[in-house]
């Protein structure tokens, strides 16, 4: 230790580096002390597990009847209901298993992160398995997000070219029901994509 | 440049120690490592090449999805039935390019910007302050990226299928060559997109590696 010490001293400066081996001779002698796991990560956990839970309530619900005039001989038409569900565009089926793993997993990361807030130590390990995890999600997320605001975006505006009508004028319930959950999962993911910059900062910080 | 690395709360002398922590960190992987032997200025991180040919790829692989859909069109001639009256159905000359649809224009330039990121880093790969605004860049590059490709998929899909309870008629089969072009950039896409995070989960377990826990 001493000989690392006396080798480097002339290119950092002869006075500081003998301050650094005497104050800081606990800190060549052994491990470094554990670093803590910061509140920040269970507050983000947290907030994300009420968007992704608050975006699955409001996809689900998400749901609209609306009486639609049929014409059958020019003068003369009847009313039919026709309803709008999410279960009837296949990019809002995968927002919401997008949505529910998201749940799911925010949960969990969520309880495990109490349980190193009160451990005081944050292993590397765990920082690490955590930062991929969020990662994934963070790309799973932004996919649904970005499958369900292109199906959004054209029943909001409907799309000319492709003589496809908009709808949110006649199912304004629903409409605003989709595009709030869109809205949240896009949240979501940019709340997965700051954790994971959060937990891969941090582990960057420990290796300086 | 010294001063500026320093582990908080652990170091009480700032810049000295924490020179005196990369060469001791020099001095015990000096076996056989990847570092290479630290002298008194060069502080070159040492390049992977897995991530650097994964970089590589991501480049390629946006650059070739934003060409193809972006020259993508098609001018084809539709026949509609006019009535019983006319004998010859009218043939209407209609063209199909990307520009018509939202998702296919935030397709191109979500894949330009990555590709222009990308290219960035790769230039920026040799120096020691640019990893964090690069491990940034690249979790915004594959967000972006990720939503780009569900954007496009889910266009091209309602193109192929319609959707019937909203009564969106499937236009794939007049555009036949322009869906399969376009949904071939798609694929391309997705497939840099998965690069890209492979990519992102090798540079945080080199990060890993390097930290003094592993």
């Amino acid at each position: 230790m001493a000989t690392v010490d006396g080798t480097t001293a002339p290119s950092s400066g002869g006075k500081t580096a003998t301050v650094a081996s005497e104050s800081g001779g606990g800190r060549y002698g052994g491990p470094p002390p554990p670093a803590k796991c910061s509140g920040a990560n269970l507050a983000l956990r947290a907030l994300l597990f009420a968007v992704s839970l608050s975006a699955l309530v409001v996809l689900v619900t998400a749901k609209q009847t609306v009486m639609v005039p049929f014409v059958i001989r020019p003068p003369q038409f009847i009313l039919a209901p026709v309803p709008a569900k999410y279960t009837h565009s296949p990019a809002l089926i995968y927002l919401l298993a997008a949505l529910c793993a998201t749940c799911f997993y925010s949960l969990i990361t969520a309880i495990s992160s109490v349980r190193l807030l009160s451990s005081s130590a944050c292993s590397a390990k765990t920082l690490f398995y955590l930062i991929l995890l969020d990662v994934f999600y963070a790309a799973v997320m932004a996919s649904a997000t970005g499958t369900a605001g292109a199906v959004a975006w054209v029943g909001l505006k409907g799309n000319s070219h492709t003589r496809w009508n908009k709808i949110c004028n006649v199912y304004g319930k629903f409409c605003r029901h989709i595009g709030s959950s869109t809205f949240l999962a896009l949240i979501a993911a940019i709340v997965l994509v700051v954790l994971a910059f959060l937990n891969a900062y941090s582990l960057y910080r420990r290796s300086r | 440049m010294e001063s500026s690395r320093g582990k908080p709360g652990l170091n009480g002398s700032g810049g000295g120690a924490a020179f005196d922590y990369s060469s001791r960190r020099g001095y015990y992987t000096s076996g056989g490592a990847a570092l290479p032997p630290l002298a008194a200025g060069s502080r070159a991180p040492p390049v992977d090449p897995c991530c650097v040919a994964l970089r590589v790829f991501v480049l390629l692989g946006t650059l070739a999805s934003a060409v193809v859909m972006a020259a993508d069109r098609q001018s084809t001639t539709v026949q509609i039935a006019a009535g019983e009256q006319l004998a010859p159905p009218l043939r209407v000359p209609v063209t199909a390019k990307w520009t018509y649809s939202s998702a296919f224009v935030y397709f191109v330039v979500a894949n330009a910007m990555v590709f222009a990121f990308s290219a960035a880093a790769l230039a920026a790969v040799r120096r020691r302050s640019a990893v964090v605004p690069v491990m940034v860049g690249d979790l915004v590059a594959m967000a972006l990226l990720f939503s780009a490709v569900g954007a496009a998929a889910q266009f091209g899909l309602l193109g192929e299928r319609g959707n019937a309870h909203v009564r969106w008629a499937k236009v794939c089969d007049v555009y036949g060559p322009f869906c399969e072009r376009a949904m071939a950039a798609v694929v391309v896409s997705l497939i840099a997109a998965f690069a890209d995070l492979v990519l992102l989960m090798l540079t945080i377990l080199t990060i890993h590696k390097a930290s003094s826990y592993y």
